[in-house]
């Protein structure tokens, strides 16, 4: 079986408790199919409020699932308590978004990379382990880094600090969420060819997570669009980015400036609005309200299913067919 | 052209305990009237100190202010603080900060936020400021009944279009941009610029727009300054730089930018921003530059002019 | 398991601390305090400060002395205790082989330089003889002779109050009477046998010169034995002086330094970390344990603390170490523990927390090794702070006379004071110095924590 993970009808509802009222729930992820092959990458497109940080960090289990399945390498890991998780808590890892804060300021970078190996009880060779790593992400000299402290670097060392404590337990499934939006563009590619690098070098299943569609071509096999809590649209990267066939993911690619000064001339086509709130979602199609070629009866009242396209195109939406370029 | 605003030789520095920072050595710049000037380099290169330099919002271990800021032909630098105050700040330039969109009040409405630079600068009473707020939210592209909202009740777009508004209330001529879209998703983001151009043009605003993306100031730079380790290391227009930039950070830079609309392969810039404390010796870009000459090690290169409203500071080309 | 090497936040404090005119001012006054106390230990051994409550012990001081540097700021000079004994008394003794009598002469003879008269006199008369019959003469320097004492006195130690005994006063009266000096007569004694008869009776002076004690003992035995020793006490002493018990103050303001701090310190340390753990503990597992601990902590903060403590006191005779764990006790949960515990909801929501539960830590292990050291500045500069609360507090519940009796700490000398009426005598000294001392240990801690508030008050932080 060549599917690391499968996650099935995942749905998580954050309940909202109200005084002598029925609760009411954000549906942040709100029924979301997929899987991710052993050595693949898979991203995880859209904007904030579309769910895909809570689906990220689901799959981990560091946030309880409220219904449907996930499942790891075989095993249904959804129900098992943190307890009996420690296993999975070596096999899979997470890098944040922030280099500021998802480091201990207390810790040098020695100690903050060996942390993980303490915990899990391994007890050989800590120091090599820790200057191999250091390796994989091109901190080097080692020495210079080992005694610092995370205030002492910049933003992009320490995300490869926070790749390289990710990697220190020899992982096979990675979440990295939005790793490189605070980073400064002309350091983006950088990071991102050096988890595509990590990836091949130790055939690690990555789910990328990232607002910024322009950078996913960089380090993916595979992509999928969220809006409001569900798949769009999920396909082969290069396929998606150039012929989308939802009206979201057009809106994305269109959205995205490219160096150009005519660009300053015109106005930039985008659509307008804001995503919605997942606690009060639109009736029909989510996208609905946004969407410049929503027919204002069936898009409003009938949801659109996730439907099979060529080549394992997937896309949710009644009118995809109308942008397939022939 | 119309010069609105110049500055020449500005020059910021402060101290901290392993020395001194020189965050702005030595920069020289034109914005002209109606046009927007992007001010473009990595984190910590000094261009949000260039912008708070310009606004003399200083930090308190200041070593050196020097320089000249010429507002339409006067020197605003040479003003006392209470001039400035009255004159100058958020009535002739305003600023929107970084991250500006999280520092709004959270237990007073928005309304009220917006009117507070009317009663304080305008000195306008309560009433007819709090009208002029829910005009001018109008005019960033917000209903007027946002007003009465409090900021945990907008999105990031929305907050963000409301310090924008708080920034053009007293009508400036010039709006200084630090970091307008970063925290936003790119459909908002490019509502925003949408937005910023409207008001460029219906208002004649001049911007001075400082970012790190490249790519995003393109939406509205006439103008580009690029600034590395505290100096500036070329500056033209838009076409020019995009089209034919010179300094080889600059094309580093324009080369790193992910783009879906190409295929090239991209190129980064290996190693790190310079210590300003202690900048290497003579081209600050030298142990990054793939460049590099023996020269660059040991003098540094004048900001100079080889056409025409093109600088560059760099030992490739002569004047 | 290795612990976390915090050296920059502990770096923080101490440049803070030595960054700062305040801080530097604070520390200096701690470290004399400090070094006072080391003093203590080394200048004035334990075996004397044990004797605090032995009046036995103090005999040879003065009562009610002002300290000796006081002749420095006076015009005169104050007498200081004069002790003579042995070698300065001339003994020669024979025996009356006829009459079966031995006669035993003692002859005291000391100098008197100072403008002022002593406080009290005393004879001390060691007898090694059943019983024996004693002529005690006074002799001044200008030949004026006063007959002291004719009596018989038993074997063993005899004290003669010459200040106090009303029957030397008649025998001095008598001499006087036969002399014809009666004006002297309404003084004290140890002014009438000093006094020079020229000067007058409002303003005396003492006669300066070499004085006589004649002592003539006779008995029975030829084996038996006199030995005297004049106690001729001044009006100052020491660095301190004396209170009422005769007690050098210098050995109790000296020892009441090693007690204040270390009573201060360690309520200090005991509440402020007791009060951080707790507050923190509660944040970090959330749920019932933290509605328990935010209840307990505000009933606790309406107690009234004093009332209790003085409550406790009184039922109790307490020592001061019983104090220290009734106050601890009283203090476990308290403001900190609701200032620790927002620190601890604020961190919680850092990445690197979520970062280690993803790799597997413990909850208790992010607790001990996360969050804990990120609130050490804080508990830190809280300790400094509450030092001098728990020092003035000690004082006050001592001076109330709610403390430990025995020992002697700075409100325990400030509490006699008080009651041995210090206040309406005039005995500045008595009060003074033990509240100088209080007030520049409350001084020196207020500045440390001055200078510590940048540290523990992030906005007043220079990025």
């Amino acid at each position: 079986m060549s599917n690391l993970i499968k996650v099935q009808d995942l749905k998580v509802w954050f309940p909202i408790k109200r005084f002598l009222k029925k609760p009411i729930f954000v549906k942040a992820v709100n029924g979301v199919n997929f899987h991710l092959r052993k050595g693949e990458t898979l991203s995880i497109v859209g904007e904030s409020g579309s769910g895909k940080t809570t689906l990220g960090k689901t799959c981990l289990k560091l946030i309880e699932p409220t219904s449907g399945r996930i499942i790891y390498d075989g095993r249904d890991i959804t129900h098992v308590p943190n307890k009996e998780l420690t296993w999975y808590r070596r096999e899979s890892q997470i890098i944040y978004q922030d280099p500021f804060s998802s480091l201990n300021p207390l810790f040098t970078i020695y100690r903050i990379l060996e942390e993980p190996l303490i915990i899990n009880d391994v007890k050989n060779e800590r120091e090599e382990q820790v200057y191999k790593v250091l390796q994989d992400v091109k901190l080097t000299p080692v020495e210079e880094f080992i005694n610092k402290y995370p205030h002492m670097l910049s933003g992009g060392q320490r995300q490869r600090v926070a790749i390289a404590r990710a990697l220190i337990l020899r992982p096979r499934f990675i979440v990295a969420d939005e790793p490189v939006s605070m980073l400064d563009v002309s350091v983006r590619v950088e990071i991102l060819y050096l988890l595509k690098e990590l990836q091949y070098k130790y055939n690690i299943s990555f789910l990328y997570i990232t607002h910024d569609i322009a950078t996913v071509k960089y380090f993916s096999d595979r992509i999928a669009v969220m809006y409001a809590g569900k798949i769009v649209e999920m396909g082969d990267i290069k396929d998606v980015v150039t012929e989308p066939l939802h009206p979201y993911t057009k809106a994305l690619i269109e959205a995205i400036p490219d160096p150009d000064p005519k660009n300053r001339f015109t106005e930039r086509k985008v659509i307008p609005g804001e995503p919605p709130s997942p606690i009060n979602l639109p009736s029909g199609c989510s996208f609905h309200p946004r969407c410049p070629y929503s027919d204002g009866q069936r898009c409003i009242k009938e949801e659109p299913l996730l439907r099979d396209f060529n080549d394992g195109r997937k896309v949710a939406c009644h009118y995809a067919e109308q942008f397939i370029k022939k | 052209m119309e010069s609105l605003l110049e500055v020449k030789d500005l020059r910021l520095y402060y101290r901290t305990v392993r020395g001194t920072v020189k965050a702005v050595d030595s920069v020289s710049f034109h914005v002209y009237k109606g046009e927007t000037l992007a001010l473009v380099g990595e984190s910590g290169c000094g261009k949000t100190s260039t912008a708070t330099a310009i606004m003399r919002i200083l930090p308190r271990n200041v070593d050196t202010y020097a320089g000249e800021i010429i507002l339409n032909g006067t020197n605003i630098m040479r003003m006392d603080n209470e001039r400035f105050r009255k004159e100058i700040s958020w009535k002739k330039i305003s600023m929107v900060f970084q991250g500006a969109m999280n520092a709004l009040n959270p237990v007073i409405k928005i309304g009220f936020q917006v009117a507070e630079p009317l009663i304080m600068h305008a000195k306008m009473d309560k009433d007819k400021a709090l009208s002029k707020a829910r005009e001018l939210l109008e005019s960033v592209g917000l209903p007027s009944f946002i007003a009465d909202r409090y900021p945990h009740e907008l999105s990031g777009g929305m907050k963000q279009r409301v310090v924008i508004a708080m920034a053009l209330a007293l009508n400036p001529s010039v709006v200084i941009l630090d970091e307008p879209t970063s925290a936003l998703d790119v459909i908002t983001q490019a509502n925003i610029m949408n937005l910023l151009k409207k008001l460029k043009k219906e208002e004649s605003l001049s911007y001075i727009l400082i970012t790190h993306d490249l790519a995003l100031s393109s939406e509205l730079a006439d103008r580009i300054a690029v600034m590395y380790g505290g100096k500036l290391v070329e500056y033209g227009t838009a076409e020019q730089i995009y089209l034919n930039a010179k300094h080889p950070y600059s094309q580093k830079l324009l080369s790193s930018i992910p783009t879906l609309r190409t295929d090239k392969k991209l190129e980064f810039i290996p190693g790190s921003p310079p210590d300003l404390v202690s900048p290497p010796s003579g081209c600050r870009f030298h142990p990054r530059c793939p460049y590099v000459m023996p020269i660059c090690k040991e003098k540094e290169p004048i900001f100079q002019r080889i056409e025409e409203d093109r600088y560059v500071a760099c030992f490739l080309y002569k004047e | 398991m290795k612990m976390p090497k915090i050296p920059r936040e502990l770096q923080e404090i101490a440049d803070a601390i030595l960054h700062s005119k305040a801080g530097i001012f604070g520390l200096t006054i701690l470290v004399i305090i400090i070094i006072l106390s080391t003093l203590a230990l080394i200048y004035v051994p334990f075996n004397i400060a044990k004797e605090w409550n032995n009046p036995l012990f103090w005999q040879r001081n003065p009562r009610l002395a002002l300290p000796s540097w006081v002749n420095m700021l006076l015009g005169r000079k104050l007498p200081e205790t004069i002790i003579v004994a042995n070698e300065s008394i001339r003994k020669y003794s024979y025996y009356l082989e006829t009459a079966g009598l031995k006669c035993n002469m003692l002859e005291a003879k000391f100098p008197y330089d100072y403008q002022d008269f002593p406080s009290e006199l005393r004879l001390v008369l060691y007898v090694n003889a059943e019983k024996i019959l004693t002529d005690i003469k006074w002799i001044q320097p200008n030949g004026i002779e006063i007959t002291l004492w004719k009596g018989f006195l038993q074997g063993g130690l005899n004290s003669i109050y010459i200040s106090s005994q009303s029957d030397i006063y008649d025998n001095i009266v008598n001499s006087l009477k036969r002399l014809n000096l009666t004006s002297y007569i309404p003084m004290r004694p140890e002014i009438i046998l000093f006094m020079d008869n020229n000067s007058s009776n409002n303003n005396p002076t003492p006669v300066n010169g070499i004085y006589t004690l004649k002592i003539a003992a006779t008995s029975l035995n030829r084996m038996d034995d006199v030995d005297a020793a004049l106690i001729i006490y001044g009006r100052v002493f020491g660095l301190a002086g004396t209170d009422d018990k005769r007690r050098d103050l210098f050995v109790g303001l000296v020892w009441g330094a090693p007690i204040a701090l270390s009573f201060g310190l360690i309520a200090a340390l005991a509440t402020s970390f007791l009060q951080t753990f707790i507050g923190s503990l509660s944040a970090w597992y959330g749920g019932l344990v933290d509605e328990v601990i935010q209840r307990i902590t505000d009933v606790y903060m309406i107690l009234p603390f004093l009332p209790i403590l003085i409550t406790i006191s009184i039922v109790y005779r307490i020592d001061i170490w019983m104090l220290l764990l009734v106050v601890v006790g009283l203090s476990i949960f308290g403001g900190s523990t609701k200032t620790a515990r927002s620190m601890t909801l604020q961190i919680m929501t850092e990445q690197y927390i979520e970062a280690a539960i993803s790799y597997g830590a413990s909850r208790k292990r992010i607790l001990l090794l996360y969050i804990l050291p990120r609130l050490l500045p804080y508990t830190l500069a809280n300790i400094v702070l509450s030092v001098p609360s728990y020092v003035f507090l000690e004082a006050a519940l001592s001076v109330l006379g709610l403390g430990d009796p025995m020992m002697p700490t700075w409100g325990k000398i400030i509490s006699d004071a008080y009651s041995g009426g210090a206040v309406e005598h005039g005995l500045w000294w008595w009060i003074l110095l033990p509240s100088a001392l209080i007030i520049l240990t409350a001084i020196s801690f207020a500045f440390i924590g001055l200078a510590l508030d940048k540290v523990v008050n992030p906005r007043l932080r220079e990025r």
